[in-house]
């Protein structure tokens, strides 16, 4: 869902999905920066999102990663479903 | 959908791997490098930038393949390491490979080409359009003397079929004949067909069309005819321009207007023409009510069973019976029924001879399995070691047991492709042992088989791919779990000697079982060849040697010319160089009456089931046959000679029981004058001759004249030696006499006696070959195990050879060892095959199931055999040297 929400603002690369992530969540959500990588594999496959080599300095290129329509959908799907959650745990640990 | 897109996606990728390696490399690399610059960036030395780069990342090659088993592959890595692994062992031993592949590329194609002959002859004897629907529909007459016959139809009650019936939407006839064809020599097996035929077996003509029904009405009778594509291929070369053409059939001008499909062969299977039935009708008025020759094909109803069919055609007959009674005496029966027209074109015993030679295929393809189950266990033996050594290093069992069945499923498929080939090439091998041709004019349904339509077509290929695969699993699976299962400590410590008694056992029970199926096999080999000899020495109470036969045929119709032509023919064809005689008759021996009369003999008005046959004054001396009491025919005996007929001595026997025949008088059909009945007096009595092929009993016979009598068309020549070179001076006779004759069927009798027995020809090369293949796999699985079980004890038999045992006593030990195997194969296997040589007791011939000899000659054949196979094995262990035997390991 992350990645997702990342992406949905916009094509990026993994290193820079991973900074992202990293950054907006004032880096309380540290992972193993590498699992990204298989998770983005199972993202292409599903169709969630595209994949599209692009030239960034002299030798490099960086493998930029896109939102699909479906990833989209999924995103929202998520969302949604995340805040509803949310919203429960949240009524049980706060006292009213 | 959305699981349809994922497997395109994944399919993709799969096909580009190394790219996607590569890329997957080169997107974590830049990863690192980016994060190692920031990381400088902020002070760091390059060596530790790259360090916390690398700790904050993360195990790399796992997240590899973590990002590679996203997509799936694992399974797939993991079976393409198998089939590695197990081409590589396979490599390593290719005399085990090419022996368990050519052991099964036998028993697949074998049981391939069997199928192949069971699907077309058995399971879809004909390939007509929803062909589950169609109904062969026919008469059945019971006579006291002759049983239960089913008879074809005549017209005038094939119209009342067509109008009472109530179970068929539609009902098509057909008549077959020998059809002669202006401009083509050879005599032509035609139908006469009503235009409902193509509609409703559902073929079409490949060029043109089929018979319209105006074509059928007498009233628009248009002589329109059909050729198969053999027939346009062989003479008129694959022209299209033939449509339109007309050609004289039976004499009446037709015109071609369709050409059939390759590959169909109407209703005998090798029907060359075809012609309506009313414009046939038109020129050969049809013979009346009791002028049965007409065979019935129906379409049933929706909804219709074939039980009810087969009741409402037996109701619609009885109703026929009381408006017009067939036969007033009441002495025959007439009725009706109706049977699918896949049964009624299947003979029940060629079916059932066929399922038998079914089994018996299957019965060596399990002989192979067990033989390459029996190799496997020794080779899993012989790999012990290297197993426990994996299963010690952490392979799961369950994967070493996938690994292990990798290996025979690999050979089980290169077996079945090895297989098909050999099927392929199996089917037109045994093409070759039918007969390239059957009598011109006999039309035994489903007794020919094409060898044109024996293909191996898909549906034979998809058996031939399952039954390699369940093979693979059949030998694969017992050795796969025994070696995986196998006893870590056990297999590290110990060498061959470690596998234990339990082992052994198993392996010497899968040899007995071996064995035991043999035996089985054996037996019904032995059962068929000696029912094929007795046939084979069937005496036919005739001499064979150096005669030859010939059908010949003068273009008129005209009784006259006619018997001036066969005199001619005769005297000519006896005045040849090298021609001791010739005669002409209407029957040959050993091709026989197919239908009897009935006679009155006189005095008793007693009617007996006789063959009639004709022949000319010199057959019984060219044929050699005795003459027993009286005189055979002679010159006296022609057109205004009293009426007078020879008897066979059975015929003798049956009709005069210990009286003296000659001079009585017999009632027999005179068929030249329009089949009245004639007296005739008998002259003579002469040795009984076999007419009709040797398993079926013979009738009782009578022979007239034929200078009285219907003229016969086998020109017979006795010559001083071969008679084959004398053919092309026989036809020229023939065509001198008459430039538009027709000369055909030319054999030796020697062929003729040998298309009389085919079948059991077939059988018997059929199951002989396969009880061979049987004993040779049964001799390969003993040497194997008994290979294995000397090398298994090879110190010990060196320590006893040490210790003073002498070299026949080692002999003895090991042979003794595969005499009790053996025993025990036959302990199981003869009564085994006590039992089920019950079921080839309708396919023997003069020889009984329960025939000793038989059993006692397999046996013997099994146990020498198995002795020599464990012989070789034996005599190794007497050469063991007991010095490198104690110090072997």
């Amino acid at each position: 869902m992350l990645v997702l929400k990342v992406l949905s603002q916009g094509p990026l690369h993994g290193y820079a999905i991973a900074k992202r992530i990293k950054e907006m969540s004032d880096d309380v959500l540290q992972v193993e920066e590498g699992s990204l990588y298989p998770a983005l594999q199972r993202m292409l496959l599903k169709g969630l999102v595209t994949a599209e080599w692009v030239q960034a300095a002299a030798k490099r290129r960086t493998r930029v990663y896109r939102l699909t329509p479906a990833g989209r959908k999924q995103l929202a799907a998520e969302v949604t479903e995340f805040s509803r959650v949310f919203d429960a745990i949240a009524r049980v640990v706060q006292p009213a | 959908m959305e699981w349809l897109d994922e497997l395109r996606r994944r399919c993709a990728i799969l096909l580009r791997r190394g790219r996607f390696d590569r890329d997957l490399e080169e997107e974590m690399q830049a990863h690192l490098e980016m994060q190692a610059a920031e990381n400088r960036d902020n002070g760091m030395s390059a060596e530790e930038a790259r360090y916390a780069a690398m700790r904050q990342f993360g195990n790399a090659t796992r997240l590899k393949e973590a990002g590679r088993e996203a997509w799936g592959w694992r399974a797939l890595d993991e079976i393409a390491r198998d089939l590695r692994l197990a081409l590589r062992t396979l490599r390593r031993s290719p005399g085990f490979a090419a022996i368990a592949v050519i052991t099964l590329a036998l028993g697949i194609g074998l049981n391939m080409a069997v199928f192949a002959l069971v699907y077309k002859v058995v399971l879809r004897p004909v390939g007509y359009r929803d062909v589950g629907r169609l109904m062969d529909v026919h008469l059945i007459l019971t006579e006291e003397r002759r049983g239960t016959i089913p008879m074809s139809w005549s017209y005038p009650k094939f119209q009342e079929l067509l109008q009472w019936n109530r179970s068929f939407e539609a009902i098509a006839a057909f008549q077959t004949r020998v059809l002669t064809l202006s401009g083509i020599d050879e005599p032509l097996t035609g139908e006469i067909v009503s235009a409902q035929y193509f509609r409703m077996i559902g073929v079409n003509a490949q060029l043109g069309r089929v018979f319209v029904d105006e074509e059928d009405t007498p009233a628009g009778a248009r002589s329109a005819m059909l050729i198969s594509d053999g027939l346009w291929r062989r003479y008129f070369g694959a022209d299209p321009g033939v449509m339109g053409r007309t050609l004289r059939l039976e004499g009446i001008p037709m015109t071609i207007v369709g050409v059939m499909p390759p590959g169909f062969k109407g209703e005998t299977g090798r029907t060359e023409a075809w012609a309506p039935m009313a414009a046939y009708f038109m020129q050969n008025p049809n013979p009346g009510r009791s002028g049965h020759n007409l065979e019935a094909i129906g379409r049933l109803r929706r909804g219709v069973s074939p039980r009810q069919a087969d009741e409402d055609v037996r109701r619609l007959v009885a109703r026929m019976e009381r408006e017009h009674p067939s036969d007033p005496s009441g002495q025959m029966k007439w009725s009706g029924g109706a049977q699918p027209l896949l049964d009624a074109r299947v003979d029940p015993q060629v079916r059932k001879a066929l399922w038998i030679l079914q089994a018996a295929t299957a019965c060596v393809l399990l002989i192979a399995c067990v033989n390459l189950a029996n190799l496997l266990l020794g080779r899993g033996t012989a790999r012990r070691r290297e197993l426990a050594i994996r299963l010690a290093l952490g392979t799961s069992r369950g994967a070493l047991l996938r690994q292990l069945l990798v290996e025979p499923m690999l050979l089980a498929l290169a077996g079945g492709v090895a297989g098909l080939l050999l099927a392929v090439g199996g089917l037109r091998a045994l093409g070759l042992i039918f007969p390239a041709e059957e009598w011109s004019f006999q039309f035994e349904y489903a007794r020919f088989i094409d060898p044109e339509s024996l293909r191996i077509e898909l549906p034979l290929v998809v058996c031939g791919v399952l039954l390699a695969l369940a093979t693979g699993i059949a030998f694969g699976l017992l050795p796969a779990w025994q070696a995986a299962r196998a006893d870590l400590n056990q297999g590290l410590r110990g060498g061959l000697e470690a596998a234990g008694p339990r082992h052994i056992r198993l392996r010497n029970a899968l040899v007995v079982a071996q064995m035991a199926l043999a035996i089985v096999l054996l037996a019904g080999a032995d059962l068929t060849i000696r029912s094929f000899a007795a046939l084979l020495a069937t005496n036919f109470g005739v001499e064979t040697r150096s005669i030859v036969t010939l059908n010949v045929q003068p273009h008129s119709r005209d009784g006259a010319v006619q018997r001036e032509f066969y005199s001619e023919l005769q005297r000519r064809a006896a005045a040849l160089p090298g021609v001791q005689s010739a005669a002409v008759s209407d029957m040959l021996p050993a091709y026989g009456p197919d239908q009897g009369t009935v006679l009155h003999v006189d005095g008793r008005g007693a009617t007996i089931d006789t063959g009639v046959l004709n022949t000319s004054p010199a057959y019984f001396g060219l044929f050699h046959i005795p003459t027993v009491a009286g005189r055979v025919f002679d010159e006296r005996d022609g057109d205004h000679g009293p009426p007078v007929v020879v008897l066979g001595e059975s015929a003798a026997r049956r009709f005069f029981p210990g009286v003296n025949p000659v001079g009585r008088r017999i009632e027999y059909p005179h068929m030249r004058r329009d089949r009245a009945e004639v007296i005739g007096e008998i002259i003579g009595v002469v040795g009984d001759v076999k007419y009709g092929p040797p398993e079926v009993k013979a009738r009782p016979v009578v022979y007239a004249s034929t200078l009285q009598n219907r003229q016969g068309y086998f020109l017979e020549v006795r010559a001083a030696r071969d008679p084959r070179p004398l053919v092309p001076a026989l036809r020229q006779i023939a065509h001198t006499l008459d430039p538009e004759a027709r000369v055909y069927d030319v054999r030796t009798m020697d062929q003729v006696i040998g298309l009389a027995t085919w079948r059991a020809r077939l059988a018997a090369v059929l199951l002989g070959l396969m009880a061979a293949l049987s004993l040779a796999l049964a001799a390969v699985g003993i040497y194997g195990v008994f290979s294995y079980a000397v090398a298994a004890r090879y110190r010990e038999i060196g320590v006893r050879i040490a210790l003073g045992a002498g070299r026949g006593r080692i002999l003895g030990t090991v042979l003794r060892e595969g005499f009790v195997l053996s025993a025990a194969a036959l302990a199981i296997g003869l009564p085994t095959a006590w039992v089920l040589t019950r079921t080839l007791s309708s396919q023997l011939y003069r020889v009984s199931p329960a025939n000793p000899v038989t059993y006692l000659s397999v046996a013997a054949l099994l146990l020498a055999v198995a002795m020599l196979a464990c012989c070789l094995p034996a005599c190794r262990a007497t050469r063991i040297d007991p010095v490198e035997a104690v110090r072997h390991e």
